[in-house]
């Protein structure tokens, strides 16, 4: 499996990283249709569209999400619409937001894709899991390219996440996003092959996405076609 | 058109920008006489559904009083008025 | 695609166990009733699984059902639990409400700065399902939780399925699990889409879904392990395919474009042709707009006269476990012989071309379609055959 592309932005100076700016966010939200999308959406809506560039999606460009904790900023929000009002006066727009494919959602839209988009949450190995799944899509036809993309936003469960279980959760967590675009093809390959070694794999130290290996995404970040990546 | 109403409207549009977080139009771009779903400002039925909510909880005006009138939402002035005559009369 | 079910299990509101879901499909309806394990002012009727159990606990009713529905499976599939720890097994499970932290209390805590208890948000985390069976049951495979909303549970099969053809693992548990929750049961109530009565999916006073809660699991394994180790399944799946509609956050695609593209995909994996199937379990919710979408849809790619129905008027829908519980019913339909009718919509609605079954139909036929249509335009279809 090929890397045509990798982005990572974080709002801390990590590594491989690019900052997550305000501004960035901003650039999304005019590029594309994101009126009622949450922060955890635009992130991951940021990515897709800086993996694509200049690009087209077409029905061959599947999509996979994953993530821990998800939009919980927006599952929070509407549980204080149920602590705070009525039943019957919950907005609905929250509701459906807080699913955690709505941000996949958002990307087809913004990018008129209709290849297969899956959401995956999961506390251990979610990214890594994600990157098999391509590969699986990719080998099984459902695919000829797959945008992998795994966001953690910062909200109140992962600032809150170390006080409640410190030793599985590090303090003050980044919160970010990092997107692969993958491919089978050779002439996609951009940033190096991709080799994918289930038994090999130690678990990532921190269940979080991000920080969890920060040598591994410095090297995605600084590779071109000829490197090779061992997961 | 009387001041109270014209108050009412550009007070009602702010809200609905605030509300439908429809933040990068203005009070202008909300013409009083334009339909309120559809082209224009691109409201859908999710937002009909966020505005019945946003009715009852800002000036308690019920479900069924919004679904038994369905036509005060043709354009954002019979909303308006509706709505400003509803709470008139609390 | 060649991938055996090599045995299913159920829960749902129509009893726990093959048995008594056998049974409920082709008996007169069970009507939903008021909730009583979720604490709501909302007079509005759901499907209740008929087991005690509390709501909103993190690994809690949801992985209860999970437990009961795999150990069927199991069971089924002439498998024990132990013989499967330290294989290549693969866990593949759709769920909505497990992969979200909506404690009401907890978060009540949270926000207001009171000490929230840490042993629910521990919970929380190791509970998450696909991962929770893995730890569980000692395996060694990919292990995914799908949160695709509505179509999590048959996305996660198909994944399943894909997982065997491509040799990522050996054996697969695939399915999904939601219960009842007051946060989804006030969500769907705010989207107006739920119906104070029992559903009427595709019928022409339809006017909203019932929610329903379950889980479905079905054990996937290759044709030749399966005859290797002696065992006779009864089913294959045949096709999965998946697409997008690029439309809408909660609304189909008007045209079903993405439905169309689903079906066309699992059709060419099945190599299998719209007249070949006896029937198609339909996502059918009984809200106004997926079923005119859907059932427009379905006539427009199906031949005159074409059989379908929904089960979300016998069990509810049932969120990310309603893909897996329909593939378990479209499993034990074409193994009766018998497409179970659609409750509630007695005459051909005025906006869709075909009317689904209003009574009972017995078939000949071996290949099926079972359909699901997500929150956020997410389409998938799988096609079921029954072995000669």
């Amino acid at each position: 499996m090929f890397i045509g592309n990798f982005v990572a932005y974080s709002d801390q100076a990590l590594p491989g990283f690019e900052l997550l700016t305000p501004e960035l966010l901003k650039r999304t939200r005019e590029r594309a249709t994101l009126r009622r999308a949450d922060r955890y959406t635009t992130l991951i809506v940021s990515a897709a569209l800086a993996l694509l560039g200049d690009d087209a999606a077409d029905d061959g460009l599947a999509l996979i999400t994953a993530t821990a904790f998800g939009t919980h900023r927006t599952t929070f929000s509407t549980l204080d619409d149920i602590l705070d009002f009525p039943e019957a006066q919950i907005l609905p727009t929250r509701f459906s937001h807080s699913v955690h494919n709505a941000a996949a959602a958002y990307v087809g839209a913004a990018l008129k894709m209709r290849g297969p988009a899956i959401a995956l949450a999961g506390f251990e190995q979610v990214l890594c899991e994600a990157l098999e799944l391509a590969k699986t899509f990719l080998h099984g036809g459902l695919c000829t390219r797959a945008m992998v993309i795994a966001a953690e936003e910062k909200a109140l469960l992962t600032e809150k996440a170390h006080e409640l279980w410190p030793e599985r959760f590090a303090a003050d967590m980044p919160e970010g996003v990092v997107g692969f675009l993958l491919s089978l093809s050779p002439q996609d390959n951009r940033r190096g092959r991709l080799l994918l070694n289930r038994s090999a794999r130690v678990s990532l130290s921190s269940p979080f996405t991000f920080g969890g290996d920060a040598k591994l995404f410095q090297a995605f970040a600084h590779a071109d076609a000829t490197s090779e990546h061992h997961l | 058109m009387d001041e109270q109403t014209a108050d009412f409207r550009r007070e009602f549009k702010a809200n609905l920008i605030d509300w439908l977080q429809i933040e990068d139009k203005t009070p202008d771009d909300i013409i009083d006489d334009e339909p309120l779903f559809g082209e224009g400002l691109g409201l859908d039925s999710l937002d009909a559904v966020e505005i019945v909510i946003m009715l009852q909880r800002k000036y308690n005006i019920n479900q069924r009083e919004v679904d038994q009138k369905r036509e005060v939402f043709a354009t954002f002035a019979t909303l308006s008025d509706f709505v400003q005559e509803r709470s008139s009369r609390q | 695609m060649n991938v055996c079910i090599s045995g299913f299990g159920a829960v749902s509101s129509l009893g726990v166990g093959l048995e008594a879901t056998r049974q409920g499909l082709y008996a007169p309806p069970k009507l939903p009733t008021l909730p009583t394990r979720v604490d709501t002012s909302l007079s509005l009727p759901v499907f209740e699984v008929p087991l005690a159990g509390e709501s909103g606990q993190p690994g809690g009713f949801t992985n209860t059902m999970l437990e009961l529905a795999l150990t069927e499976a199991l069971d089924q599939a002439g498998l024990t639990r132990s013989s499967l720890a330290g294989r290549k097994v693969g866990v593949c499970i759709g769920t909505t409400v497990a992969c979200q932290l909506n404690n009401i209390p907890f978060y009540d805590d949270l926000r207001s700065g009171r000490a929230a208890s840490a042993d629910l948000f521990r919970r929380y985390v190791v509970s998450a399902p696909a991962e929770w069976l893995r730890r569980e049951l000692k395996l060694n495979g990919p292990t995914i939780n799908v949160s695709n909303a509505c179509a999590s549970g048959a996305d996660a099969i198909g994944i399943g399925a894909l997982w065997l053809e491509q040799g990522a693992c050996d054996l697969v548990i695939a399915g999904g699990a939601d219960e009842l929750n007051k946060v989804p049961l006030d969500g769907f109530h705010a989207l107006g889409i739920c119906s104070k009565q029992p559903c009427r999916p595709f019928a022409a006073d339809r006017d909203g879904l019932n929610l329903g809660e379950g889980a479905g699991v079905m054990v996937l394994e290759r044709p030749d392990d399966a005859k290797r180790r002696g065992h006779c399944p009864r089913h294959t799946l045949a096709g999965f395919g998946k697409a997008a509609d690029a439309y809408h956050i909660t609304q189909p695609h008007p045209d079903g474009v993405g439905l169309e593209m689903a079906i066309t995909n699992a059709f060419r994996q099945a190599d299998a042709k719209p007249t070949d199937v006896a029937f198609i379990n339909a996502h059918g919710t009984g809200t106004d707009v997926n079923d005119r979408v859907e059932g427009q849809t379905l006539a427009r790619l199906f031949p005159p006269n074409f059989a379908y129905m929904s089960t979300k008027s016998l069990v509810g829908h049932t969120l990310g476990a309603a893909g897996a519980l329909e593939a378990i019913f479209t499993c034990i339909m074409l193994e009766q012989g018998v497409v179970a009718r659609n409750h509630r919509c007695p005459a051909c609605p005025p906006d869709i071309p075909v009317a689904p079954l209003s009574a009972d139909l017995a078939f000949d036929g071996d290949l099926a379609l079972s359909t699901s249509l997500a929150f956020g335009g997410s389409n998938t279809a799988l096609v079921i055959k029954r072995m000669s």
